[in-house]
This record gives C-alpha cells, sequence and structure tokens, in this order.
C-alpha cells in the first residue's frame, strides 16, 4: 500500500483549533504574565495556595506576615547561611 | 563612601547569598572581595550619585559569577576534548555535577555541624526551585534586600516579587517538610 504522507498534510500539526496559538505555557505551563492570569488576580487570596497562585499575579492580599524573614523558614535560613565574609581586600590608592 | 562600612554591611550578606544561589564557599570569598574592588574602582562615580550601592554589589557579584562559569565552561570544553584525544573515559565534570553532590564532596569534608547539614539541605531545597523564585527568595531573605530593590534588579513589579518569595517559600516548606518548618 503506498501513503502519500504529503496529501493531506494542511501545515496544522495536531494542534486543536482551541489551542492554537496558546503558546509556550498556553497549556499547563507557568503563564504568570498572561493577560488571562491578570483578569483572575484580584480573585486571589494567600489561603488559596501555591496552585491558585501559579498561573497570577495577586495585587494586595500578600500580607506582610507571609513575607515575613522572622517565621521558622527565616530563621532556619539564616541559621544556615550565617557564614563569615572574607576580609576586606586591601584597596589600591 | 565609607568603604569599611559598606564592607561590613554589604559582603557578610552577599556572601552567604552567593553560597546559598550556588558557590562554593570559597568562590563567594573571591567573588565578594572582586566585587567590593571594582566599587572601589566605580568610587568617585558613586560619590556623586544616588546609586544603590547594595543593589550593584548584588548586580557585580552575579555578574562576576556569569563570567566564570562562562570560561569555566570554555575550559571544561578543552578539557573533554584532551581527554578525548587521550582517550580516556573520564567521569562527570565538577561543572557537570549536581549541586547536591558538588556540596557534598567539598563542604562536607569539614565536620558535620548542624549548620553545615542544615546548609546542605537548604541548598538542595533553593536548587529545586525555579530559578526566579531562587533569586527573589534568597535576594529577600539572604540578601536582607527590600521588595522594591528586587524588583528593581530583577526587572519586574513589585507584586510579582511578592508572589515569587510567597511561591518559593510554600515550596521550600513542601520539600523541607521532614524538619517540620512552618
Amino acid at each position: 500500500m503506498d501513503i502519500n504522507l504529503n496529501s493531506n498534510f494542511n501545515g496544522n500539526i495536531g494542534v486543536r483549533p482551541d489551542m492554537q496559538g496558546a503558546g509556550v505555557g498556553g497549556v499547563g505551563g507557568a503563564a504568570e504574565e498572561s493577560p488571562k492570569a491578570s483578569r483572575t488576580a484580584a480573585n486571589l487570596t494567600v489561603g488559596k495556595g501555591v496552585d491558585a497562585l501559579s498561573s497570577a499575579e495577586p495585587t494586595a492580599e500578600i500580607t506582610a506576615d507571609a513575607l515575613s524573614r522572622d517565621d521558622d523558614l527565616g530563621k532556619l535560613v539564616n541559621a544556615a547561611f550565617s557564614l563569615s565574609a572574607p576580609p576586606m581586600p586591601a584597596f589600591p590608592e | 563612601m565609607n568603604i569599611e562600612e559598606l564592607y561590613k554591611t554589604i559582603a557578610p550578606r552577599l556572601t552567604n547569598w552567593l553560597v546559598a544561589s550556588g558557590s562554593s564557599y570559597h568562590e563567594a570569598c573571591d567573588l565578594v572581595q572582586s566585587t567590593f574592588l571594582k566599587l572601589w574602582k566605580m568610587r568617585d562615580d558613586l560619590r556623586n550619585s544616588e546609586s544603590d550601592v547594595s543593589g550593584l554589589a548584588f548586580t557585580i557579584a552575579r555578574n562576576l559569577r556569569k563570567n566564570i562559569a562562562r570560561d569555566n565552561a570554555r575550559l571544561t570544553f578543552v578539557g573533554e576534548i584532551r581527554d578525548a584525544d587521550e582517550g580516556e573515559q573520564g567521569g562527570a565534570s565538577a561543572d557537570g555535577e549536581s549541586l547536591a553532590t558538588r556540596l557534598s564532596t567539598t563542604d562536607n569534608r569539614q565536620s558535620g555541624s548542624d549548620s553545615e547539614y542544615l546548609r546542605q539541605r537548604l541548598t538542595e531545597a533553593f536548587a529545586k526551585l525555579p530559578p526566579i523564585l531562587r533569586e527573589a527568595y534568597t535576594l529577600f531573605q539572604i540578601g536582607e534586600m527590600s521588595i522594591r530593590d528586587i524588583a528593581n534588579q530583577t526587572g519586574v513589579s513589585e507584586n510579582l516579587v511578592k508572589v515569587r518569595i510567597f511561591r518559593a517559600k510554600s515550596k521550600l516548606r513542601e520539600i523541607l517538610a521532614d524538619l517540620r518548618v512552618t
């Protein structure tokens, strides 16, 4: 049986019409700056967690507490990264 | 510009940020000193400007590290060609090793204190974060930079910096769940 691979090729390889033009991040990607993400941003809260935030830029919902440097995680990080700086180099005149 | 005061303020943060974002301690020390030598050369310009010296120091250090990584990549490539010419079946180069492997063969040669264990765990956890989240969080927590300065340095909005820090913290808590970090 002869199969002509070119006979039915229309330049559109397996892309569903509703997905065309989605581009990188359009399907399951991290589209954090997409217009769609911006439209949904106002509805998000910190309490909805990482998944809710994965594709949007909320505005005032992330509280100061959520960004504290002094929570347990911050203290752990500070404890781990408390290395001494090297001696100051001699600066040429 | 009082260079000594600047050094006392910025150098420890810069050292720890470099280590947290993948450099060995020795490399971080070299980078910090090189960064301040560059700042020293720029002192006349800085004296007459409103520049954020802290942010500038982080930018210089980051660029210096990129240059070193690029040079190392070239050296590795040359080394690989030589190895091939000599018919050697060499193992993975240091540049090709994972961050975790590199840590376990360098920093851990010293005694395994709690802070070293924590540093290794956290560095591994940082390595699992997407780079944009890692950068925002480490600049914020270890670099002690403000949200605004991070936004200026990374070229995104302050809100997006907040989101990235929040997401980084959430992911770190997941990765470090066994440490019961809240």
